[in-house]
C-alpha cells in the first residue's frame, strides 16, 4: 500500500463548491484522498510542510495550445515581450530594430560560422512604431548567411537580401504579399503563405519541421510547468507514427511534468479511416496522454485578414477572409466522428465561421442526437449572446481567445474589428451569464502560454497599448480562475479526473507564491508560479527554490 | 502584368510552368485533370491536388502514366503552419527526374489567384494559366449562397480562363443567360464552354511554340467544340523586320483578355543579334534571350485566342506598328 502524504498549504482553493477553501490535501499515489483542515485529515498520513507558505489551486488546464510551444524554441526569440524559454531562461523583449539585429548578430557569431539559415521568431513590429523593418537591418546580421524572422502572428516574415536573392524574389511580380519601398523594390517583408513559402524554400528552411520530436515535447512540458499548467493541449497534430511514439515515450517518463491532450487534424484522412485511427490511438491512452479528439479549422485569423466575418466585414474594408471548407464538407468530415463518440474541436475565429459551424453541428446533432458530446468551438472570438444561446441549445462548449485582447486588441480596435466589436470580442462575461461551458486560452505559441496571464486578460480586458476593451465583458477573478481549471477540464471531457481539488481526482496542483483571489485584479498576471504537482509529484519550476 | 523573369537565376534550373485549376466543388476540376493526364502524351506533369475526403483521380491513369507524379495534400489557410499545399509542391521539385509542367488543383473554396502567387514570385515556378472550372447548372446558385457568394466571385475574377462545364445539361436559352451573368460577374475574362471539362491540353499547359501546337488545337476543336463550334483560333505573324522592344511590350500589354496565348521567336532591336523567345499567357509575358540567329533573323509569332473573338486586322495593325520602320 502506498503511503499517504498530507500537504499543508497557506491556502487551498479547490473549485469544489462544497468546500471552496481548504487547509490541507491528502494524496496517495497520484490521487487526492482527502481535502480538509489539517486537523480533520490528521492520522491519514505523514504531513508535508513544503507548501506551508504557498497557495494551491487545481493544476491549470490550457485548452488551446500547440506542440510548437516547445519546438519553436529551436529558433531564436526576437519578440517585443519578455518570454520564458523551456530552460527557465527569461529572454528579454527587444524594444527596437537595433536590439533585434544585435541579438541575431550575437547568435550568428557563435561558431561554427556556416551558411545555414538563421531562423528567428516572435517578431512583433506592431509594438515597434510606424517604420517597417527592411533588408537593410537584417543585412547587418549577415550578407552571406540567410536570415529569416517569423512574425509573432505567423502571418509574415522579414528576410535579408540573401534570402530574396536565392529565392529569386524581385520587385517585378505584382503580388500583394511582397511589401515594396517607394522605388518598387521588395523591402524584405513578406506576407501571404505562398510568398513566405517561396522565400523559405529558396534557402531550404522550414519552420514546420520538427527536428527533434522528444525534445520538443519535453520543452512543451517544461514550459507548462513554469506557468502552473498540469494539462496542456496540442490542438492540431497530424499525429504521424513518429509523433505518436514520441508522445507515448515522453509522457510515460515519470519526470515529464504534464498531461497532454493531442488532437488529431480532421481533414487529412477520410472519416472512415480517421475513426479507425482514433480507435487505435485510444488504446495508447494513459493518465498523462489523452487521444480521441479531432480538430477542424473553418476559417483563418483576424491578423491575417483571413477570418470570416459577418457583415459589415473588416473595419478597414479589407475583403472578407477565407473558408477552409464548405458546410457540406464540414458535415461530411464531422458526422462519422460525432456518431462514433469522439469529440470535435472546431476553430472558428470570425462570427460568420461560428454561424456556419453552428449550422452544420445542428444538422449533425439533430440527425444523431448524442448526450454529452461537448463539441467545442475554439477561439469563437466574436460570438455574441445569440450565438452562445444556440450553442447552449446544442450542448456546445467554447474556448475563448482572451489573450488576443491584450496582444492584438489595439490592432482590432483600429483596423480589423473597430471599436464596437473589439469591445465585445471574446465575450467571456456573456458566456458566463448565459451559462455556456467555457474556457479561455493562449493558442501558444501564437501568444505565450500562461494561464494566469490569460485569466488576467479576461478580468482586465486591457490592451498592450493601455486601452480597456469593453468593461461589460470583464470576468470576475473567481470566474476567470474557474475557466482555466475546471472550465477547461470540462471542454476536454476530463473534468472527472482533473480541474478541481477533490477526493478521487488526480493530485494536480498549481503552486503559487500568492493568493490570486486576494491580489489586486490588475496584478493577477504577476502572481508567481513556483511550480506544479502532477499526479502527486512535485515539479518545482526552474529557478524556484526546491 | 509582366515580370522579366530570368531563365536561370544563379545556376538554378529554369522556372517550371505552373497551371492552377480552381473552381467550386463538383464543377469538374478533377475531370479536367484526368483529361489532362490522359492526353499528356508523355509529358512529365507534376500534379498537386489540394482537397480532402475522397479524391477521384483516375488511378488507372496514374498507374499507366508513371511519368507524371500526383501529390495529394490539404492545408488550411490559417497561418504558415497550414501551408502544406506549398510543401507538397516543393517536394515535387525534388522528385526523381525533371518535370516539365506543374498543375495545382486547388480546394473547392480556395482563391486560385492567391495560390497562383507561387508562380508569380520567386525562381521556382512561372505562372502559366489560372483556369477556373464552373458548373453551368449550379454556379449561379452557389454564387448566391450566404456563405459562399464572395468565394465564388473571387474564384471567377482570379481566372485567366473560365471553363463553363456541363453545358449539355442546360438549355440554349439558359446558357445565353449564364453568359451574360458571367459578363457581369467576371467582365472580360475569357470563357469557353464544354461538356466534360475537356480543354485542349496545349491551352492548359505550356507547349513549345511550333506548328503542331496550332494543329493540335485545331484538331481538338472537332472533339470539344460545342455550341460555339470552334473554341480557339490562331493567327500567325511573320516579319523580317525587328520589333522596337518598348513598343512590343506595349502591344502585349494591350492585348485583349480573349487572347490567351502568344508564342514565338522574335527579333527585337535591343538584342537584334540573337533570337528572343516570346511567351505570353493571359496578360503575362516574358521575353527571354535565345540562341544566335542561325541564318537570317525572322520573327515568327503565333497568337491563340477565343474563336470568333480575335480581331485580326487590329492585331495585325498593332504588331506591325511595333516594328522598326
Amino acid at each position: 500500500m502506498s503511503e499517504t502524504t498530507i500537504y499543508r498549504a497557506a491556502k487551498i482553493f479547490t473549485m469544489n463548491p462544497h468546500q471552496p477553501v481548504a487547509e490541507a490535501v491528502a494524496v496517495r499515489h497520484d490521487r487526492i484522498v482527502g481535502v480538509s483542515t489539517l486537523g480533520a485529515l490528521k492520522g491519514a498520513g505523514k504531513v508535508d510542510e513544503r507548501f506551508a507558505d504557498k497557495v494551491l489551486l487545481p493544476g491549470f488546464v490550457e485548452g488551446h495550445t500547440h506542440i510548437q510551444t516547445g519546438t519553436i524554441w529551436a529558433n531564436v526569440y526576437v519578440g517585443y515581450h519578455d518570454r520564458l524559454a523551456p530552460d527557465g531562461k527569461l529572454w528579454a523583449g527587444l524594444k527596437s530594430f537595433d536590439e533585434v539585429v544585435a541579438r541575431l548578430r550575437e547568435v550568428a557569431a557563435v561558431p561554427p560560422a556556416d551558411d545555414r539559415p538563421l531562423l528567428a521568431w516572435g517578431f512583433d513590429p506592431v509594438f515597434l512604431g510606424e517604420r517597417r523593418m527592411t533588408v537593410a537591418e537584417l543585412d547587418r546580421v549577415s550578407t552571406t548567411r540567410p536570415v529569416i524572422i517569423m512574425h509573432q502572428t505567423f502571418h509574415a516574415l522579414n528576410v535579408n537580401s540573401v534570402v530574396l536573392d536565392r529565392a529569386g524574389i524581385t520587385g517585378g511580380a505584382d503580388v500583394e504579399g511582397i511589401v515594396r519601398d517607394a522605388g518598387g523594390k521588395p523591402t524584405g517583408e513578406l506576407r501571404e503563405v505562398a510568398v513566405m513559402k517561396v522565400a523559405l524554400q529558396g534557402v531550404g528552411a522550414n519552420f514546420n519541421t520538427i527536428a527533434d520530436i522528444p525534445l520538443g515535447i519535453w520543452n512543451f512540458g517544461r514550459i507548462a510547468n513554469m506557468t502552473g499548467a498540469t494539462t496542456v493541449t496540442d490542438l492540431a497534430n497530424e499525429l504521424s507514427d513518429a509523433m505518436v511514439d514520441g508522445y507515448c515515450a515522453v509522457t510515460a517518463n515519470d519526470d515529464f511534468p504534464a498531461r497532454i491532450v493531442p488532437m488529431h487534424v480532421g481533414w487529412l484522412m477520410r472519416p472512415s479511416l480517421l475513426v479507425e485511427r482514433l480507435a487505435h490511438l485510444a488504446t495508447l491512452n494513459t493518465s498523462k496522454l489523452h487521444f480521441g479528439r479531432v480538430k477542424l479549422v473553418v476559417d483563418g485569423a483576424f491578423s491575417g485578414f483571413t477570418a470570416r466575418l459577418k457583415p459589415p466585414g473588416y473595419y478597414n474594408g479589407a475583403p472578407n477572409g477565407v473558408w477552409n471548407f464548405t458546410g457540406g464538407q464540414l458535415r461530411q468530415q464531422m458526422e462519422l466522428i460525432h456518431e462514433c463518440g469522439y469529440q470535435l474541436h472546431i476553430h472558428t475565429n470570425g462570427d460568420e465561421a461560428t454561424d456556419l459551424a453552428i449550422d452544420v453541428l445542428r444538422e449533425i446533432i439533430s440527425d444523431t442526437p448524442r448526450a454529452d458530446h461537448r463539441h467545442t468551438l475554439q477561439h469563437c472570438q466574436l460570438a455574441n449572446a445569440e450565438q452562445f444561446q444556440k450553442m447552449i441549445e446544442l450542448g456546445l462548449c467554447t474556448n475563448l481567445f482572451s489573450n488576443h485582447i491584450y496582444y492584438y486588441g489595439d490592432l482590432h480596435y483600429a483596423t480589423t474589428l473597430g471599436p464596437e466589436r473589439s469591445a465585445r470580442m471574446n465575450a467571456a462575461a456573456t458566456a458566463k451569464r448565459l451559462g455556456v461551458h467555457f474556457s479561455i486560452h493562449s493558442d501558444s505559441p501564437v501568444t505565450p502560454i500562461a494561464p494566469l496571464f490569460t485569466a488576467w486578460c479576461a478580468v482586465n480586458r486591457l490592451t498592450a497599448g493601455g486601452r480597456v476593451l469593453g468593461t461589460s465583458e470583464r470576468l470576475s477573478v473567481a470566474d476567470a480562475l474557474h475557466a482555466i481549471t475546471l472550465g477547461a477540464a470540462y471542454t476536454l471531457r476530463l473534468d472527472h479526473e482533473i480541474g478541481s481539488i477533490e477526493m478521487g481526482k488526480r493530485a494536480d496542483f498549481a503552486v503559487l507564491d500568492e493568493n490570486p483571489y486576494a491580489v489586486d485584479p490588475a496584478s493577477l498576471k504577476d502572481v508567481r508560479v513556483s511550480g506544479t504537482v502532477l499526479g502527486g509529484r512535485h515539479f518545482p519550476a526552474p529557478g524556484s527554490p526546491p | 502584368m509582366s515580370e522579366d523573369k530570368p531563365v536561370d537565376v544563379r545556376g538554378y534550373g529554369p522556372a517550371l510552368p505552373l497551371t492552377v485549376v480552381g473552381g467550386f466543388l463538383g464543377a469538374g476540376k478533377t475531370t479536367l485533370l484526368n483529361h489532362l493526364l490522359a492526353n499528356a502524351n508523355g509529358r512529365r506533369i507534376g500534379v498537386v491536388v489540394n482537397d480532402f475526403g475522397e479524391i477521384n483521380i483516375d488511378e488507372r491513369l496514374i498507374a499507366r502514366r508513371t511519368d507524371s507524379i500526383i501529390s495529394l495534400t490539404n492545408g488550411c489557410a490559417c497561418c504558415d503552419f497550414g501551408g502544406t499545399l506549398y510543401d507538397s509542391l516543393f517536394q515535387l521539385l525534388e522528385a526523381a527526374g525533371p518535370l516539365e509542367f506543374i498543375v495545382i488543383e486547388t480546394s473547392g473554396v480556395a482563391d486560385p489567384g492567391k495560390v497562383a502567387d507561387v508562380g508569380r514570385v520567386g525562381r521556382f515556378f512561372r505562372l502559366n494559366l489560372v483556369v477556373v472550372v464552373t458548373d453551368a447548372v449550379t454556379v449561379r446558385e452557389h454564387a448566391a449562397d450566404r456563405y459562399l457568394h464572395d468565394t465564388i466571385a473571387r474564384q471567377l475574377t482570379a481566372a485567366d480562363l473560365i471553363l463553363i462545364n456541363k453545358t449539355d445539361l442546360v438549355k440554349a436559352a439558359e446558357l445565353a443567360e449564364l453568359e451574360s451573368w458571367f459578363d457581369a460577374v467576371a467582365p472580360g475574362v475569357a470563357r469557353i464552354a464544354s461538356r466534360t471539362a475537356a480543354v485542349p491540353v496545349d491551352v492548359l499547359l505550356d507547349a513549345p511554340p511550333s506548328e503542331p501546337l496550332v494543329r493540335r488545337i485545331a484538331d481538338s476543336e472537332q472533339v470539344h467544340g460545342h455550341h460555339a463550334g470552334r473554341q480557339f483560333e490562331s493567327w500567325s505573324f511573320i516579319s523580317s523586320r525587328p520589333f522596337r522592344t518598348a513598343a512590343l511590350h506595349e502591344v502585349l500589354a494591350r492585348l485583349p483578355r480573349t487572347i490567351l496565348r502568344a508564342k514565338g521567336v522574335v527579333q527585337v532591336d535591343r538584342a537584334a543579334e540573337r533570337q528572343t523567345i516570346l511567351h505570353f499567357v493571359a496578360g503575362r509575358w516574358t521575353l527571354e534571350a535565345g540562341e544566335l540567329w542561325p541564318v537570317m533573323p525572322q520573327t515568327e509569332l503565333v497568337v491563340i485566342g477565343l474563336a470568333g473573338r480575335m480581331e485580326v486586322p487590329a492585331l495585325e495593325e498593332a504588331f506591325k506598328g511595333a516594328l522598326l520602320s
